[in-house]
């Protein structure tokens, strides 16, 4: 790494400093850069990012608006409103959370790898049956750097099949092309006027009759453009997929060949639809084995206290607990889907499981800062003892109700013989706050 | 701060490498072979607990020595006092920072 680079590590590290203290701690790490070696300068600046780290966890207070019970939680209100408001406002988010459905895909299969000859003699009702086969068209408007597009030329009912709305009619010499909306931004420009267009795409004379969501293509073969012909414009030999509808239970559908035999052809039926709900509760499971191994801190009452508080401000912590949890998940579940939409695309569900994580852990470590008695974040945060004596005396850190309710010792090292507890302050204590 | 004060066996050790050597972080991490990670912060801590405290030297000395202007750290009164306390506890201080070292530095 270049001393540039170097500049720029200690650069981005300073940023988690004060701003007042800022620059007088950049001067400093530059100042020393200098003296180290080539070979160390990659370790030095890491070390660095920890200092900065440590200048920004002493230097700053618990934002004062989640300090009170109610600012914390019309704050989650507020953000969780924002979630659910903008989980139905944007267009990909509100995809992905309710995926349109085939109206009746369980009687939907498709089969792999068959001709169009093979296809004009499946059995049964032709309108039951549809084609389309994968190729790679040039287009008019290819973007730079690309070819063309993916599209897929499919016999005219292949909408009907899927019982979708059919795209408007065209002129009988031409198909009708359907653009999938990335298609239409990519090699279209956005166009306007696109619907009803003419092109030739593969040869054919087309029409643009549509421009579709992407996610409604949920069958076999990545399309970005539906052309649909008459099947007997398709070459006999042309590869490709049926759509069939069928019963539930047909797994294959045997065709009579050219030499008198029988071809037997593999029916799969089409995947359940994706249910977000399904995929909820997958990671709030996930989160609920994941959360208790990275935090040490239980939920747990505090052994030492547990007959100072009365019964009322044993429930209203609860609650507070509840309501928080229940804030939290329209916040992870769709807060998370709203961002990363607007971020990348395929990146949900990881998101999904990292924010739900993170979120729960804050949860737990919110309300075991807080005082169990008025609820308010402790303030105060104070060493006590000596860490080279951690195994004979106590060891840890402790912080006070800023309303003189008690003390929260939270020990250094947690075991059997110290851990962390709550020290309640009676009224005769009230003087001094 | 109380000359009582308790600090750990690294802390101790980057409070004797102040005192004995240069005082400037760089030195620090030399005399003790700590990582940057360890001393910065630990000297943040000493500074903020008063133990030692911090200038910049003038910069018309670091140029004609062709070099950035350091800041070095000093001990305070109460440092020199924890030091004290600390060799005490911790009486393999002193030899860990060789004397011939402290010498040269």
């Amino acid at each position: 790494m270049s001393r540039r680079l170097h500049l720029a590590l200690l650069r981005g590290a300073a940023l988690l400093v004060r701003p007042r203290e800022r620059e007088e701690w950049l001067a400093e790490w530059r100042a020393e850069l200098w003296y180290v070696g080539r070979r160390r300068r990659t370790a030095f600046c890491l070390g660095a990012l920890r200092d900065a780290f440590w200048m920004r966890r002493h230097s700053l207070s618990p934002p004062v608006y989640l300090q009170s019970p109610w600012e914390c939680l019309a704050l989650l209100a507020v953000l969780a409103g924002l979630s659910v408001f903008f989980a139905f406002r944007l267009p990909e988010v509100r995809e992905a959370l309710f995926p349109p459905a085939y109206p009746d895909a369980s009687h939907l299969a498709t089969i792999s790898h068959i001709s169009v000859d093979d296809f004009r003699r499946l059995p049964g009702n032709a309108s039951d049956f549809a084609f389309y086969g994968l190729i790679w068209a040039n287009t008019p408007a290819a973007r730079p750097g690309r070819g063309g597009f993916e599209v897929a030329l499919a016999s005219r009912n292949l909408f009907d099949v899927l019982e979708m709305p059919q795209p408007s009619a065209v002129d009988p010499p031409a198909a009708a092309l359907i653009l999938t909306r990335s298609a239409w931004r990519d090699y279209f420009g956005c166009d306007p006027h696109i619907v009803g267009r003419r092109l030739t795409i593969a040869g054919h004379r087309a029409q643009v009759t549509a421009v579709i969501s992407d996610r409604v293509w949920r069958l076999p073969g990545r399309a970005e453009a539906w052309l649909l012909m008459d099947q007997r414009s398709f070459a006999t030999q042309t590869m490709g997929y049926v759509l069939a509808r069928i019963g539930p239970s047909t797994g294959q559908i045997a065709v009579q060949n050219a030499e008198g035999g029988v071809d037997r052809f593999t029916c799969v039926p089409l995947q359940d639809e994706p249910k977000p709900l399904l995929a909820f509760l997958l990671v709030l499971a996930v989160s609920i084995v994941v959360v208790p191994t990275v935090t040490s801190l239980s939920l747990g009452e505090y052994p030492a206290n547990r007959h100072q508080l009365s019964r009322t401000l044993e429930m209203r912590r609860w609650i507070f607990l509840a309501v928080k949890i229940a804030l939290v998940l329209p916040i992870v579940m769709l807060g998370s889907v709203d961002v990363l939409s607007l971020i990348a695309v395929n990146l949900q569900a990881h998101g999904l499981v990292v924010t739900s994580v993170i979120g729960f852990r804050w949860v737990l470590i919110d309300q075991r800062r807080r005082c169990p008695v008025c609820l308010r974040v402790l303030t105060g945060p104070t060493t006590i003892g000596a860490p080279s004596r951690t195994l004979l005396e106590w060891y840890g850190t402790e912080l006070m109700c800023a309303k003189g309710h008690g003390l929260l010792h939270v020990p250094e090292i947690r075991n059997s013989y110290s851990e962390q507890r709550w020290l309640h302050l009676d009224s005769s204590w009230s003087s001094l706050f | 701060m109380a000359a009582e004060t308790k600090l750990s066996h690294t802390a101790a050790m980057i409070l004797q490498a102040i005192h004995a050597g240069d005082g400037y972080g760089f030195s620090v991490m030399e005399m003790t072979g700590l990582p940057s990670g360890t001393v910065y912060p630990a000297m943040r801590r000493l500074e903020r607990d008063e133990l030692i405290r911090s200038q910049w030297e003038r910069p018309s000395i670091a140029e004609a020595e062709l070099r950035p202007p350091r800041k070095y750290y000093k001990l305070t009164r109460a440092g020199k006092a924890t030091l004290e306390a600390s060799r005490k506890r911790y009486p393999l201080i002193a030899k860990l920072i060789p004397a011939a070292e402290v010498e040269q530095a």
